[in-house]
């Protein structure tokens, strides 16, 4: 399927980032300059460059982690687009809810939340109550957290004593549990073993084939090479 | 933002809240909105002014200046301070709910959990017994309390226990805003995470609106979903929870952040 045609999903223009420490006698910390360009359902761009070229940075100024210091990043979102840079709060949690994904390095732990509801949560969230909505969503867990090798026997613990593998795999879990337009990934395969990594691939390579438009740091070539569609060089973005 | 006609406005809207004691301002013309089911984290430390403005905008106390209106279920929004006192103190039992730091201020001690819980469907004009006590076991068991308790004296239960009776004495009108001031501090930390995670269900499960005022960023970080930092009784910074602590903006709040220790 090609979806060269569509509109992009995801539209960066001058944006730049720089951080100002008031506390460390006002020292100022430019990151990124000059940012744009734009994302196309079904395409995977590869962010390349050294540590400290911002990379993580730019992951989270798209999910407004970050605010950005300048420049608008569009995110189609529906029918209309939205610029994160200026959205109001509420718009920007209904972006995250139902349009922009995005898969962090580590999990951030919820105590006494058993894996199986932190990966159905998403999906438990738009059930809004509706029992049937909320099956399915535990199926869809299931069937992420079996596809990813979380033994069944950890299900229903919480993932606070997890290895750091079987952590960022409940992690991945509950960001591809619902489909979204924009994806986000931060070095999704950083503790994995090579089957999961392939698994990991695999997951992707759909979103993208479904028509995500994907913006990721990958440090292992092979993964790299396995779903980029296109490569940007961080050293133009300074 | 514009709004499509189908989406109903906040659920709470508060203008220009003022309080002065003596020359002191405790909070200088603070400004918000909530709409249903969002949690609004107001942090800031002792003295920023935190409480006094929940306690304005909740109307236990007084404003100077200022208004809050209030999406009602039935009657459109009301303008809170323009209502008679009884129908703001109706308001007030039925469609919030107030979560006192300190257990003890928000339970009656001398008499039992089930009559804590039941009292306020008895203000509602509830009568029947068996109702009444069906309800309260019902909410004492959403907050995770043995039903076999029901007929003792919060006395005698723990801290952690008179916090989680205090929460199911408020949701048994089903409010849809909650106010909460400091609601885990003064417990142990094991008590702590459970509360936070009962309160984080409860919130998502029942679609409540909160305003959570609290002085620990991890209670903030956990429950909710924007977040407003006071200082000196102003709103310094407002912003989406993990955008105010991963990359705050204000001097204040970058100094507020960094002095967090992370175990």
């Amino acid at each position: 399927m090609s979806f060269s045609d569509r509109p992009a999903a995801l539209t960066i223009v001058g944006l730049s980032k720089r951080f100002l420490l008031h506390n460390q006698g006002g020292a100022e910390l430019p990151v990124l300059g000059n940012v744009g360009f734009d994302v196309r359902p079904g395409e995977c761009v590869a962010l390349d460059g050294p540590s400290g070229a911002g990379k993580s940075t730019l992951l989270k100024l798209i999910y407004a982690n970050y605010r950005a210091s300048s420049g608008s990043i569009r995110v189609r979102h529906g029918g209309r687009e939205v610029d994160v840079a200026s959205a109001s709060p509420r718009e920007l949690l209904e972006l995250r809810r139902d349009t922009i994904g995005y898969v962090s390095q580590f999990l951030r732990v919820v105590p006494r939340v058993p894996a199986i509801d932190v990966v159905a949560e998403p999906l438990v969230e738009d059930a809004g109550g509706n029992p049937e909505l909320a099956r399915e969503a535990q199926a869809r867990a299931q069937q992420l957290l079996l596809r990813l090798r979380i033994p069944q026997r950890l299900w229903y613990v919480p993932p606070a004593t997890f290895s750091g593998g079987e952590q960022q795999r409940v992690n991945i879990a509950r960001s591809f549990v619902k489909p979204r337009s924009v994806l986000l990934l931060d070095e999704p395969t950083a503790s994995l073993d090579a089957a999961n990594r392939v698994t990991v691939v695999g997951l992707i390579n759909e979103a993208r084939t479904e028509g995500a438009a994907i913006v990721g740091i990958f440090h292992d070539a092979r993964v790299r090479d396995s779903v980029a569609t296109r490569t940007l060089d961080m050293a133009d973005f300074q | 933002m514009t709004e499509p006609a189908h989406v109903p406005g906040p659920i709470l809207r508060v203008t220009g809240i003022a309080k002065r004691f003596g020359n002191r301002i405790a909070v200088d013309k603070v400004s918000f909105e909530l709409y249903a089911g969002e949690v609004l984290a107001v942090v800031g430390e002792s003295g920023s002014g935190k409480t006094t403005l929940l306690e304005c905008v909740s109307a236990r106390q007084m404003p100077d200046a200022g208004r809050v209106e209030f999406l009602t279920r039935h009657e459109g929004v009301v303008d809170v301070y323009g209502l008679a006192e009884s129908a703001r103190r109706l308001l007030a039992r039925t469609d919030w709910g107030y979560v006192h730091q300190n257990a003890i201020e928000g339970l009656r001690m001398n008499v039992s959990a089930g009559a804590n819980v039941g009292e306020r469907l008895m203000a509602l004009g509830e009568r029947h017994y068996g109702r009444i006590r069906d309800t309260a076991a019902h909410w004492l068991s959403r907050v995770e309390m043995d039903a076999a308790r029901m007929d003792d004296s919060p006395k005698t239960f723990s801290g952690g226990m008179r916090q989680r009776l205090q929460i199911a004495r408020n949701l048994v009108t089903q409010p849809r805003l909650i106010f909460m001031d400091e609601p885990t501090s003064g417990l142990d930390v094991s008590v702590q995470a459970r509360l936070l995670d009962l309160l984080r269900s409860l919130t998502r499960q029942l679609s409540l609106a909160a305003v959570v005022v609290t002085h620990d960023l991890a209670v903030a970080r956990l429950l909710a979903h924007r977040m407003m930092v006071m200082k000196d009784g102003c709103v310094v910074e407002t912003g989406l929870t993990d955008q105010v602590l991963d990359d705050p903006q204000h001097p204040y709040t970058q100094l507020l952040v960094s002095s967090v220790l992370h175990p």
